[in-house]
């Protein structure tokens, strides 16, 4: 009875683990975007 | 003309209502699989939109139901020598779709499979970025939003399956939900994550671009969708006026020094998908496309097709880096 106790234990920590890793990611601060959108209009559409 | 529309759901109803007002469209003939609805977009429409009769032939079938009903459908019209327009993301749909070429072409007609916004739109772009390269070596693509709540859920089962992309210029499995990667898509919409799945442009792009050795797709999932994953969850989780958006980058070469091309554009996917399919419309019924069944950038020039989108309200962005 105590090893099924400490294996469910066991899972629900996994899991637990594994569904904060999943949420949060590990990539840390993202990369600032450099540069910016300009709609295309003129030249770039001839 | 007279245009046949084959299911009215949300992005159904939009390719109507551009339709109605594209010149040249006399009537727009609607059915649907859900009861009513043919009644119910009549009274937001108008006259010009009228039930499809069963013995009714019109000059072109645009196929808007859901995905897996299009293949059956463009096999019972193409016989009838009335080209056809599938707006279906769904790669299964897409290739079995193509597969109908030699029906197309015997019949002297023009498919078109994968004319929505992603794919689709996101092709026109891509051949428009490879024509200023001399040599095309990359593709990506990413993209955020859906059609309808229909499209949603669609696009949510398509990004938990494994799919397929061109690593290297050989085949290889790109499993669901995987390779995240943060991606830029022009404001409001800004930093979203993006994951692998079952897509369709890798598919499509090896057709237009059979150098180049690297294709890949890849959509938004919210993290809810990550938690849950198939698991079915009441109601839709998004709504037809949320925006979506695409950013297609080709990478290549110029006179032998490395290029790369970055567009977007951001509209509301059932909006762009529309407009996409009336610009289309006068050249599928005049009969200026090539017979046979194509992804719609192998066989119209991007440019004049830009400058119609424009022209709509449907406008592409290119990324300047600071």
């Amino acid at each position: 009875m105590r090893a099924v106790r400490r294996a469910v234990m066991a899972l629900g920590l996994a899991g637990l683990v594994g569904a904060v890793l999943r949420l949060r990611g590990t990539g840390g601060t993202p990369p600032q975007q450099q540069g910016g959108w300009r709609e295309l209009s003129g030249d770039d559409l001839r | 003309m007279r245009v046949g529309i084959d299911g009215l759901g949300v992005v159904g109803l939009r390719v109507a209502r551009e339709l109605i007002a594209t010149p040249g469209v006399e009537a727009v003939l609607a059915r649907s699989s859900r009861k009513g609805r043919v009644e119910l977009a009549q009274a937001s429409l108008g006259e010009a939109l009228r039930p499809w009769g069963d013995d009714e032939v019109p000059d072109l079938v645009v196929l808007c139901g859901a995905a897996g009903t299009h293949v059956t459908a463009a096999g019972y019209w193409l016989p009838h020598g009335v080209p056809v327009v599938s707006v279906s993301d769904d790669p299964a749909d897409v290739t079995a779709l193509l597969d109908l070429a030699p029906i197309a072409r015997h019949h002297d007609t023009t498919l078109l499979a994968g004319v929505a916004f992603s794919p689709g739109l996101s092709c026109i772009l891509a051949r428009h970025a490879a024509n200023a390269l001399d040599e095309v070596v990359e593709l990506q693509v990413a993209m955020v939003g859906a059609g309808g709540p229909g499209c949603v859920k669609h696009r949510q089962r398509l990004l938990s399956e494994h799919g397929t992309e061109l690593r290297d210029g050989e085949w290889i499995e790109a499993p669901g939900g995987s390779a995240k990667m943060l991606t830029w898509f022009p404001e409001p919409i800004g930093a979203r994550d993006v994951v692998k799945g079952n897509l369709t442009e890798p598919l499509l792009w090896r057709r237009l671009f059979p150098t180049a050795t690297r294709l890949t797709a890849r959509g938004a999932v919210d993290r809810s969708d990550r938690v849950w994953g198939r698991i079915p969850r009441p109601g839709p989780r998004s709504n037809e006026a949320d925006p979506g958006a695409f950013v297609v980058e080709v990478q290549g070469t110029v006179g032998g020094v490395v290029e790369s091309l970055v567009y977007a554009v951001l509209d509301r996917p059932a909006t762009a998908t529309a407009a996409l399919v009336a610009t289309l419309a006068p050249m599928l019924v005049e009969g200026t496309l090539q017979a046979g069944a194509h992804g719609v950038a192998e066989v119209v020039e991007p440019l004049p097709v830009l400058k119609e989108l424009a022209r709509r309200g449907v406008k592409a962005a290119t990324f300047d880096a600071a």
